[in-house]
C-alpha cells in the first residue's frame, strides 16, 4: 500500500492533467481574444457615432441656410423625397467628408480603418415641415458586422405660412366710412343704400382697399418711419450701428407694407370678380365709387412701389454690410437675407415700376455668381445654395420652389388686375 | 549479487519506462508547455492591449465631449478664417469673451512615451476685466480639455461649424477621430 501511495502519477494522468490545463488555457485565450475584438468594435462604434453626428450636423447646417438644402447636398430629389444614399467616405467620395477629406496623407489611421469598409447610409422621409432622417455606418468588424444608426428630425419648411397684419380695418369701420363718405349718410346701414347683398359686398371690398391704403400712406407713423430711414442714409459706414439701424427700418417698413398688402389681396380678388354689381349702385354715388376704385388701385400700386423701393435699399445695404460683417456667422445671416430679398425682387421684376426688369435680373445673376466665387472653397454650403438657385432660374421653376415668390407674384398680379377693373380691355 | 537481483526485480515489478517512452512523454509535455506558455504570453499581451485600448477610448470620449462642450459655448469663430485650418481655435462666447483652444507640449508625457504629445488647453480671456496695460493670462481661466494629443486640427467648415480632426497616442496605440461641432444658436431669426 505504502509503495502504491508513493508511486506518484502515471504518465496517462500527467498527460490528462496537461490536456485539461491546455484546454482551459485555450478557452481563456479565446475569451480574451473575443474581448479584444469587442474592445476594437467599441472603438469603431465610437468612431462611427462621431462621424454620423458630423453628417447630421452638416445636414442641419445645410437646411438652416436653405429650405431646399437636402436637395442641394444631393440627398433629396426635386420633390423633397430622399434618395437611397450609400457611399464609402474616404478619398472625398462624398461631400460629407470632402472638406477636409479622409485621405492616406492627411489622416492615415482613419483612412486605413475606414477605406472600403465603413459604408455611410442615409435614409428617411419628408413630412410636413421637416425630414425624418436616419444616418449611420455599416462596417465589417473583427467581431462580425458593425452597425451604428442615429435618427433625427431636420427642419425644412417650404410650405405656406399665415400672413398676419395689425393694419387691417374692420368691416364695421369700413361700412361706417362708406355711408358717410360716399352716401353722405353718417350712421346709416350700408345695406339700405344699395339694392343687393352683392353690391354691398363689392363696396365693402373696395372700401377696404381705398381706406386702408389711404390711411397708411397718409399716416404720421408711416411718414415718420420713412423719413427717419431716409435721414439715416447719410451714414455711409456699413459697419456702423446707424447703418444697420437704417437697414432695419427699411426692412421693417417693407415687411409691414407687404403684410398690409396681403391683407387686402382677398378684397381685391373679390372686387375683380364682383365688379358687375357696380352697375346696380345708384348715381351719383356710382361715380364716387368708381373714383374710389381708381384711387384705391393707385394707392395700392403706390404701396407696391414703396415696397420695391424699400427692398432695393435693403438688398443694397445688406450687401455692403455683408462685406463688412463683424463675423462669419453675421455674414452668413446677411447672405441668407440677401438671397431671400433678391429672390423676391428677381421673381417679381416684371412688377417693378422704377428699376427695369433687365437690371434686376442682371443684378441677381451677378450676385449669385459672386457668391459662387467667394464661397466655393470657404463655405461650400453657400456655394451649393447659389448653384442651386442658378439651376432653378435656368429651369424656370424658381417661383414653384419658394412659397414667398408664389405669394408675392399672385399679390402683385392681383393689384395690376384691380387697377384695370373698371376697364378690363 | 543479491542487491543486483533485487534491483532488477524491483524495476520489473514497477513497470519502469523505457528511454524512448520518457523521451516521448517529455517531448509531449515540452510541446504542451510551450503552447501553454505561448498562449499565456499572447493573452497577457492582449490583456495589456485591451486595457490600453479601453483606457484610450474612455480618454478620447471624455476629451471629445469636453472639446464639444467648450466650442458649443461659442457664438462666433474668430480664427481660423472661414474654410481655413489651424492647430488652434479662437472663438467668442455670448459674453464677448475670447476663448482659445490650443496645443501645449506635454514634456513629461512626451518623455515617458517617447512621442511628441500635447495637451489641448482651453483658455478664456474675459473681455470686461481685461487689463490691456498689463496683459497676462489668468491661470484660473485655463483648463486642460484633452491629453495624449498627437495632433489636432480645426477647420472652420461653415460660419456655424468647425470640423475637428484629432490624433491621440499612448505608448502602445494611436487613434484618429473626426467630428463636427456647431456653435450655439445666438437666436437671430427673421
Amino acid at each position: 500500500m505504502n509503495q502504491r501511495a508513493n508511486r506518484g502519477m502515471t504518465l496517462l494522468e500527467l498527460l490528462i492533467g496537461f490536456f485539461l490545463l491546455v484546454s482551459a488555457s485555450i478557452i481563456f485565450f479565446q475569451a480574451m481574444h473575443s474581448f479584444k475584438k469587442e474592445t476594437t468594435f467599441t472603438s469603431e462604434n465610437f468612431l462611427a457615432a462621431s462621424l454620423t453626428e458630423k453628417v447630421l450636423e452638416q445636414c442641419y447646417q445645410e437646411a438652416d441656410l436653405n429650405p431646399h438644402g437636402l436637395q442641394a447636398i444631393g440627398l433629396a430629389d426635386a420633390d423633397g423625397a430622399l434618395y437611397p444614399f450609400s457611399t464609402f467616405v474616404t478619398d472625398r467620395e462624398t461631400i460629407f467628408f470632402s472638406n477636409p477629406g479622409i485621405t492616406d496623407t492627411e489622416t492615415p489611421n482613419l483612412h486605413k480603418l475606414l477605406k472600403e469598409n465603413f459604408n455611410l447610409k442615409v435614409s428617411g422621409k419628408k413630412t410636413t415641415g421637416f425630414y425624418e432622417i436616419t444616418a449611420g455606418f455599416n462596417w465589417k468588424a473583427a467581431s462580425g458586422k458593425g452597425g451604428s444608426l442615429t435618427s433625427t428630425r431636420i427642419l425644412s419648411f417650404t410650405g405656406e405660412k399665415e400672413v398676419l397684419t395689425t393694419f387691417a380695418l374692420s368691416d364695421a369701420e369700413v361700412k361706417n366710412r362708406l355711408v358717410k363718405d360716399v352716401f353722405n349718410a353718417p350712421g346709416a346701414a350700408l345695406g339700405s343704400k344699395v339694392s343687393s347683398a352683392g353690391a354691398e359686398k363689392l363696396l365693402l371690398d373696395i372700401g377696404h382697399i381705398y381706406y386702408t391704403c389711404n390711411d397708411w400712406l397718409n399716416s404720421a407713423e408711416f411718414k415718420d418711419r420713412y423719413q427717419k430711414a431716409r435721414s439715416l442714409e447719410i451714414v455711409s459706414s456699413p459697419a456702423s450701428e446707424d447703418y444697420e439701424k437704417c437697414t432695419r427700418m427699411y426692412f421693417d417698413l417693407a415687411r409691414d407694407m407687404l403684410h398690409l398688402m396681403m391683407s387686402l389681396k382677398g378684397h381685391a380678388e373679390e372686387a375683380n370678380k364682383q365688379i358687375s354689381f357696380l352697375a346696380s349702385v345708384p348715381k351719383p354715388e356710382k361715380y364716387i365709387i368708381e373714383s374710389r376704385i381708381e384711387r384705391g388701385g393707385l394707392f395700392y400700386r403706390q404701396l407696391r412701389r414703396l415696397l420695391f423701393n424699400c427692398l432695393f435699399r435693403v438688398a443694397e445695404r445688406y450687401e455692403q454690410q455683408s462685406k463688412n460683417a463683424r463675423s462669419p456667422k453675421h455674414q452668413r445671416q446677411l447672405i441668407i437675407r440677401l438671397f431671400n430679398i433678391n429672390r423676391i425682387l428677381f421673381a417679381n421684376r416684371s412688377f417693378s415700376d422704377e428699376v427695369p426688369a433687365t437690371e434686376i435680373e442682371s443684378r441677381y445673376r451677378s450676385f449669385i455668381t459672386r457668391m459662387q466665387t467667394a464661397f466655393r472653397e470657404a463655405d461650400p454650403s453657400i456655394f451649393r445654395l447659389a448653384d442651386q438657385e442658378k439651376t432653378f432660374i435656368t429651369a424656370g421653376n424658381l417661383k414653384d420652389r419658394f412659397f414667398m415668390l408664389k405669394l408675392t407674384g399672385e399679390l402683385f398680379a392681383t393689384i395690376d388686375k384691380f387697377l384695370t377693373v373698371l376697364d378690363p380691355a | 549479487m543479491k542487491n543486483r537481483s533485487d534491483r532488477i526485480s524491483l524495476t520489473a515489478a514497477s513497470g519502469g519506462f523505457t528511454v524512448l517512452e520518457l523521451v516521448v512523454v517529455v517531448g509531449i509535455m515540452a510541446l504542451l508547455a510551450a503552447m501553454v506558455f505561448g498562449m499565456f504570453s499572447t493573452t497577457s499581451s492582449n490583456q495589456q492591449k485591451v486595457s490600453t485600448d479601453l483606457q484610450m477610448q474612455a480618454m478620447i470620449l471624455n476629451s471629445q465631449n469636453r472639446i464639444v462642450r467648450a466650442v458649443r459655448e461659442g457664438i462666433d469663430f474668430i480664427l481660423p478664417e472661414l474654410g481655413e485650418e489651424s492647430a488652434a481655435l479662437f472663438f467668442a462666447d455670448s459674453e464677448n469673451n475670447i476663448r482659445v483652444l490650443y496645443q501645449q507640449k506635454d514634456e513629461e508625457l512626451s518623455k515617458r512615451t517617447g512621442k511628441t504629445l500635447y495637451k489641448l488647453v482651453h483658455q478664456k480671456v474675459e473681455t470686461k476685466g481685461f487689463n490691456s496695460s498689463s496683459p497676462a493670462s489668468d491661470p484660473k481661466m485655463s483648463s486642460t480639455v484633452a491629453e495624449y494629443v498627437k495632433d489636432i486640427k480645426f477647420r472652420v467648415s461653415s460660419a456655424n461649424t468647425v470640423n475637428v480632426t484629432a490624433s491621440f497616442a499612448t505608448e502602445r496605440a494611436e487613434f484618429q477621430t473626426m467630428f463636427e461641432i456647431g456653435l450655439q444658436n445666438s437666436g437671430v431669426v427673421e
